[in-house]
């Protein structure tokens, strides 16, 4: 990627999608977005191209074509891990088959990088904390599965037409714009919810840990995954798990207010921990964390209290 | 036991029809029949000429109610897996997906599939290899048995659903024509049955381990017989050479016949020989037939096929 160039972002309109055009548009000739929806009218980049389309469909390829991007963010995915277990069908189609719709434009249209938005998921349970990339998989539900196959697919179209690629395992992103009415983001349903003064439920003990990364630290893993030259897998977390109960208490914190949670037992979380060693992506994209869960929080209440 | 069995008229699927009819079970053959002189359809079984991943197989399956579900329906070429992921993936993930889904939301209590040894190990530097999960197959092809090995290790642990995956060598036996997968033994059985010329790519040095389709058949039974839930390699464990099996099959055959070599294929295996202690183990499995007496039945069906059809 370079600054004379054009790139696509496929799911631009999303949460973490939308700020990466933010970033790009100052940074590239050309940034051209491709989602189902509509970007919010707040978010909307007044220098970016919008596409309202669906990557399984022919947009995806007409606007391959048309922009000729040297860079392909893929980010477009079904992404709600509990609503897989419920329609595998419809989650493999979308983040199978519709990432190899996009690899398949990007081979035909010579685009130099894809970079992909993967998941920490995908490693399922492990003893060892933190997880390292050589770590064997054990995707536990369909949409780790259809993260990992969609990597998978990249390999092989790297080492069969050559182009490079980076296929980012985050761990749970978080920050301004993350939609908290939706059944994901425990920091987003936290603060939304503390701040509308409705109920807050912590599930099962509240121990369940999770690897909290913040947007801004996400976006600038996808910036230097396309200007590197490597090509790999990378894992894009803190390295430190919180518990849902921390988090809690540091979302309450920042709200203001004081109260006990809502326990509810009935919604099974089977993997249990996660927290992703970035030591490689250190390494080789020269990528480390700089936002602290703590100082996180607090910028993303604050957005919440604005909006 | 009532059974289905996806691409129930070809190859390995005819066989297993066979011998559940034989064994006194019902049986429902979901096939395509694209090809009618390449398929074999059991005249006892009911066959549905339809694709597994049409929109009415949940349909299907909730007024069957079969007790078990055969999934052998598969793209099967590895080469139109590379010119054709989305093709292959269409038809190995996300057809074999919603076959399963369906199964599940019809409550189909076992499943079986019949997976690919070789495809998924590779060139794997530990032979006999054993059952290897976190590998990375080099083709698309498989790429897309691993990754619908996966749904249905999901499917199991989340659904209760007893699933065996079989991850077979390389089989062989009547009724298994040259073309499609581009099995070695029909190929080379053609060229000498029609006086042509056997193609050995690379030195012949390549290795592979044959698994006779009696034996196979054997292994399906076991599983839809037993209580086993898991991968199991059904392989007969001896490596055997690509030149080793052709001199073999000239022996058969009895006259001489000149084969030549051409220059080795990108990508092809080189060894592959896989363990089945596990199957053994666990579902009271072998292989039984001899390489020898498994070409001979090969070769006279071959034979007398060709000379049917011609």
């Amino acid at each position: 990627m370079k600054p004379d160039q054009t790139v696509l972002i496929t799911g631009g309109a999303g949460f973490i999608g939308s700020h990466l055009v933010d970033s790009l548009v100052e940074r590239v000739k050309r940034v051209v977005v491709l989602d189902k929806r509509k970007p919010g009218k707040e978010w909307k980049n007044a220098k970016a191209v919008y596409k309202v389309g669906d990557v399984r469909d022919a947009v995806l390829e007409e606007t391959v074509r048309k922009y000729k991007p040297t860079t392909i963010f893929h980010l477009a995915a079904h992404v709600d891990d509990r609503e897989s277990v419920h329609e595998p069908v419809m989650n493999a189609d979308h983040n199978i088959m519709g990432s190899l719709h996009v690899f398949n434009a990007a081979k035909k249209y010579g685009v130099k990088k894809v970079v992909l938005a993967s998941t920490g998921v995908v490693y399922g349970q492990q003893g060892a904390m933190p997880i390292t990339t050589d770590a064997p998989t054990h995707p536990m539900t369909p949409y780790a599965i259809s993260k990992l196959t969609a990597e998978n697919y990249l390999r092989f179209y790297k080492s069969v037409y050559g182009f490079s690629f980076a296929a980012l395992r985050l761990g749970n992103v978080y920050g301004p714009r993350q939609d908290g009415s939706v059944e994901c983001g425990a920091i987003a349903i936290f603060s939304s919810r503390f701040l509308a003064g409705e109920q807050v439920y912590v599930n099962n003990d509240g121990k369940t840990t999770r690897d909290y990364v913040h947007v801004s630290d996400v976006v600038q893993a996808f910036i230097l995954a396309a200007t590197s030259e490597t090509s790999g897998v990378y894992n894009v977390g803190t390295g430190i798990g919180t518990d849902t109960l921390k988090l809690y208490e540091l979302v309450q914190d920042a709200v203001g207010v004081q109260s006990q949670p809502n326990w509810r037992a009935d919604i099974a979380d089977e993997l249990k921990h996660v927290a992703l060693d970035s030591t490689l992506t250190t390494k080789e994209l020269g990528w480390t964390p700089k936002v602290t869960v703590e100082d996180g929080i607090e910028e993303t209440v604050a957005w919440y209290r604005q909006s | 036991m009532k059974v289905v069995v996806t691409g129930g008229a070809g190859f390995i699927g005819s066989h297993i029809v066979d011998r559940l009819i034989a064994l006194g079970h019902e049986v429902l053959v979901i096939d395509h029949h694209k090809k009618d002189r390449r398929r074999f359809p059991n005249p006892q079984a009911v066959v549905h000429k339809t694709d597994f991943g049409h929109d009415d197989i949940l349909g299907l399956l909730q007024s069957e109610q079969p007790d078990a579900i055969l999934h052998l329906a598969a793209q099967i070429s590895v080469t139109k897996s590379v010119a054709d992921p989305v093709f292959d993936a269409q038809v190995n993930i996300m057809s074999s997906v919603a076959l399963l889904d369906a199964a599940r939301k019809a409550g189909v209590q076992r499943f079986v599939f019949a997976s690919s040894g070789g495809a998924i190990y590779g060139d794997h530097p530990e032979r006999p290899t054993p059952e290897l999960m976190d590998v990375r197959p080099i083709s698309p092809y498989g790429l897309s048995k691993q990754t619908f090995e996966r749904y249905l290790m999901h499917y199991s642990k989340k659904h209760s659903m007893q699933s065996v995956i079989l991850r077979l060598a390389n089989a062989y036996g009547p009724r298994q024509l040259p073309g499609g997968e581009a099995a070695v033994i029909p190929l080379f059985l053609r060229e000498l049955l029609t006086d042509g010329q056997a193609k050995i790519f690379g030195d012949g040095g390549a290795t592979r381990d044959f698994i006779f389709i009696d034996d196979i058949v054997d292994a399906f039974i076991a599983a839809i017989e037993g209580t086993f839930s898991g991968v199991a390699n059904i392989a007969s464990g001896e490596e055997t050479s690509v030149l080793e099996l052709l001199n073999a099959l000239k022996e058969i055959h009895g006259e001489p016949h000149e084969h030549v070599h051409l220059e080795d294929r990108v990508g092809e295996i080189q060894k592959s020989v896989l363990n089945p202690e596990r199957a053994k183990r666990e579902l009271g499995w072998e292989s039984k037939t001899d390489l020898r007496d498994g070409l001979k039945k090969t070769y006279d069906w071959f034979r007398e096929f060709t000379n049917d059809t011609e």
